[in-house]
């Protein structure tokens, strides 16, 4: 029998000569072996390493264990190489698991059940920069990259960390934008996080099953830094996580996630393009700067495009009463292409009223209804 | 009073469903139901999912909130050099994931290429993408479920390297250029679908036979030979690693039943991964040692009995250093590189005159017969050292060919001009080292008298304050001659 094998040095019966033993060489250490098996829940690289969250781990010995807490570091450049060395657990014991790991600028972000712990990550190692309670996440879809920072929603708020300091995205100065309770019932355990990056826009989804009421959505606009609400505006199945995926030319990207369609799976997009749909969009309650002064509103304009289906409806005096005021024509009818001037003139309920708020409702029929501008033609009475 | 007109034209501030409706900013708005703000002085419909899919996964279906992942490689999946952008999608039903090119002109769907290990039971997969490799688990720990995390990425190996990659790229006899899906973990090699063996040999006399390569892969054979004068002593042990892409360390499988026993000995070592009964590998073929992703071994020793095992040596299994990789065949190929034969001393002769009797300049002749030079001496060399003469140890200058030899006849004579010693019985001697300064054959000594030393002259071309002149202290003309 003629077996082969390939020799080296490659030359017959010429080898690498050792005057002695080269104790001088590194040793092996045992207890750096890499772990047999690395099972993780949430993986980020950084800084040419691989960081893992929420692990179970197989040692060489055989032994299994599930480390919830506990976070492991790759070796530089070995992505796949996890030994006891890399472990690192900022707490531990503290009735959180590790829910999902992002980096930014130097940062580990660890986002646990309740807490956010910012670990400092650099290649002389890692410290714990600071911890927030009530920054967590509880699903790993709740969290998003963008080009300016991680994103994320919790029940507490939607938060964006810069590479710095945390900003709620719900809060401008002094100002809440959403009604605590309008977010707490928005947030469930299922809330995904997607990032478009097209128009910078965070799009905060409540649930991605299909019993999710009414797959609704927060989007917030990074530009303006304006949120508004969709009804309706993802599918009501059940939903992957987000992905940003680069288009098929590949000179864009766009946000989509998979989704179960009867018996299949389809990969579908957010897209930007305004899509036919009931709107409910109420302006503020206007007292014209004269809060104490009667009024008489008269009549109002709206210039607009495609604004068919839609309807103006007004209340009076902080009443939310969108039947306070009658209008002589409701319906915003014209379905011009261009910006359009309608009037409807008050018949009734626009006398001797302190404030007004107006309300454009229905169904708009074509996706490129806009409005551009509202004006309220009004007289201030006289004080008695 | 006069009629005035307010106008409403700025919204970019949106919802402010917090505050009184009163107090909002002017570019704010109560409630904003899909509409949306963000051009400046326009209110319009807000955007949606789109009904059209990118593409479609058949008769698949989801874990809620997981198995989408984004990647995008250098290569298509034909392992054309592509930039490609790619997608999984985790089959809950069976645990696998599909990928899928996303980039225009390649739309197929590369079905079940990481087996998560699911069984309906709310696989939920988990990914990370390095250096053009995804890795991806089940990140359902509370699932019954034994798969490791799966690796898949390209891999470009051109294993066992037997010429020089600098000159057209170099022959490779093993070229591994494909997508490989595999175990995430880094295995020790005894942990491999076939488990690999290991031995030691010892190769003094011969190089192994098909007792030690045996017809199968998966296996290391670790061939050593020793010599005097070296500083291994005792009894040592040997442990072996393999190094996976990206220079990435496997556990040690440490050969427990062999040890090498040294006294005062240096020792060689040869490395022969073995390949069954073939001389190639095939592209398509499985990598010999069981993992596509192992480009290296790393070889350990101790001292038998202590703790700590330190580097032997790194085997690059590519290119396989300076002397690259050669195939070696079990029947022909015992005997080759070991020499066999004899080396033989002539009386030296002087370059002028006659005889051995005075210090002058002469020629010594090594007459080397190989009887084995057919086996296997491609480009070795051998280096002769003579002994005896004037300046002892003595290197012939140039390297021997040690294939030169044909066995029939009784040898090949190398000439060597040597320098006689002082007056004097001398030994005079031959070896025949390898390129390791190793010997390799000696010759049988021979023993010569030398009657006259010779003169120096006072001529300062040849004045020399060298020790080797120190011979020549009794001078007897002491006006011509100095005493050194």
């Amino acid at each position: 029998m003629v077996n082969y094998a390939f020799i080296n040095p490659g030359k017959f019966h010429s080898g690498f000569q050792f005057l002695g033993p080269p104790f001088h060489h590194r040793e092996y250490i045992e207890e750096l072996e890499p772990y047999k098996n690395v099972k993780f829940k949430t993986a980020v690289l950084h800084n040419r390493r691989v960081y893992v969250g929420n692990v179970k781990i197989t040692t060489n010995a055989g032994v299994i264990e599930t480390l919830g807490d506990t976070m492991l570091k790759s070796e530089a450049n070995q992505f796949d190489r996890f030994t006891m060395r890399g472990r690192i657990d900022v707490t531990s014991g503290d009735g959180e698991d590790i829910i999902k790991l992002e980096s930014y600028a130097d940062r580990v972000l660890q986002f646990k059940h309740s807490t956010l712990h910012v670990i400092n990550a650099t290649e002389k190692g890692e410290f714990l920069e600071d911890s927030y309670k009530f920054k967590g996440v509880v699903n790993p879809q709740a969290v998003a990259r963008t080009d300016y920072g991680i994103a994320w929603a919790n029940k507490f708020g939607c938060f964006i960390y810069d590479g710095r300091q945390i900003h709620d995205l719900l809060e401008d100065g002094i100002k809440r934008k959403i009604k605590q309770s309008t977010w707490d019932s928005f947030v469930t355990a299922s809330t995904m996080v997607g990032y478009s990056p097209s128009k910078r826009q965070i799009i905060v989804v409540d649930g991605h099953t299909d019993d999710d009421t009414g797959a609704n959505i927060f989007l917030y606009d990074i530009p303006t830094r304006a949120w508004v609400k969709g009804l309706g505006r993802v599918n009501n199945d059940d939903k992957s996580n987000f992905a940003v995926i680069p288009t098929a030319d590949r000179t864009s990207s766009q946000l989509c996630f998979l989704k179960k369609d009867s018996s299949d799976v389809k990969l579908v997009p957010w897209s930007d393009t305004s899509a036919v749909g009931a709107i409910d969009l109420r302006m503020r309650d206007e007292d014209f700067g004269e809060p104490h002064i009667r009024k008489k509103i008269s009549k109002i304009y709206v210039t607009s495009k495609r604004g068919s289906g839609i309807t103006v409806s007004g209340a009076t005096n902080g009443s939310q009463n969108f039947s306070d005021i009658t209008f002589d024509v409701g319906t915003i009818s014209v379905d011009q292409t261009v910006w359009t001037k309608t009037e409807h003139k008050v018949t009734a309920g626009g006398n001797n009223v302190y404030s007004v708020q107006l309300k454009f409702s229905g169904t708009a029929a074509n996706a490129n209804f806009e409005i551009n501008d509202i004006s309220v033609v009004y007289r201030l009475k006289g004080v008695k | 009073m006069p009629k005035k007109i307010h106008r409403l034209v700025n919204f970019e501030g949106g919802v402010n469903e917090s505050s009184d409706p009163r107090d909002v900013e002017t570019n704010e708005v109560i409630q904003s139901d899909n509409v949306v703000v963000d051009e400046l002085g326009k209110l319009k419909l807000i955007g949606e999912v789109s009904s059209t899919a990118i593409t479609t996964f058949s008769s698949q279906s989801i874990e809620p909130g997981f198995g989408l992942f984004s990647y995008s490689t250098d290569r298509d999946n034909a392992g054309n050099l592509n930039h490609t952008d790619w997608i999984t999608m985790l089959n809950v039903a069976d645990g696998n994931v599909d990928l899928r090119h996303t980039t225009s002109g390649s739309s197929a769907v590369i079905t079940d290429k990481l087996d998560l290990g699911g069984n309906n039971d709310n696989v939920r997969g988990s990914f990370y993408f390095a250096d053009g490799v995804l890795r991806g688990t089940d990140s359902n720990f509370a699932a019954a479920r034994n798969a490791n995390t799966q690796w898949y990425g390209y891999t470009d190996s051109k294993l066992f390297h037997t010429t020089d990659r600098d000159t057209n790229n170099g022959t490779a006899v093993h070229e591994i250029s494909r997508w490989t899906g595999t175990d995430a973990s880094l295995k020790k090699l005894t942990d491999m679908g076939t488990p690999v063996t290991f031995e030691l040999y010892d190769a003094g006399a011969t190089n192994p036979s098909a007792t030690q390569i045996t017809n199968r892969k998966n296996r290391i054979v670790l061939a050593y030979w020793k010599f005097d004068n070296g500083d291994w002593n005792g009894d040592y042990q040997f442990g072996f690693t393999p190094v996976y892409v990206g220079d990435q360390e496997g556990p040690m499988d440490i050969h427990e039943t062999q040890t090498i026993t040294c006294a005062d000995h240096k020792v060689l070592f040869q490395v022969y991964v073995q390949n069954a009964d073939s001389a190639t590998v095939s592209a398509g073929d499985a990598h010999i040692l069981g993992d596509d992703r192992i480009i290296g071994i790393n070889i350990y020793f101790r001292p038998y009995g202590e703790k700590t095992f330190r580097l032997l040596k790194s085997i690059d299994l590519k290119e396989g250093g300076q002397n690259h990789w050669k195939a070696y065949n079990s029947t022909d190929h015992t005997a080759h590189g070991v020499f066999a034969g004899t080396v033989t001393l002539a009386q030296p002769v002087q370059t002028s005159g006659s005889g051995t009797n005075s210090y002058k300049e002469a020629t010594a002749t090594v007459t080397i017969n190989n009887t084995n030079y057919s086996n296997g001496f491609d480009d070795r060399k051998g280096i002769l050292r003579l002994w005896g003469f004037n300046a002892s140890p003595e290197y012939h200058d140039v390297k021997v060919e040690l294939d030169v030899q044909d066995g029939s006849s009784s040898g090949t004579n190398f000439p060597i001009s040597v320098v006689l010693p002082s007056a004097g019985t001398h030994e005079f001697r031959a070896e025949l080292l390898d390129e390791d300064f190793n010997v390799v054959a000696e010759s049988a000594p021979i023993e010569t008298t030398i009657a006259d030393s010779g003169l120096i002259s006072t001529d300062s071309d040849r004045f020399d304050y060298g020790s080797e002149y120190g011979a020549y202290a009794d001078r007897e003309d002491e006006e011509t001659w100095y005493n050194i």
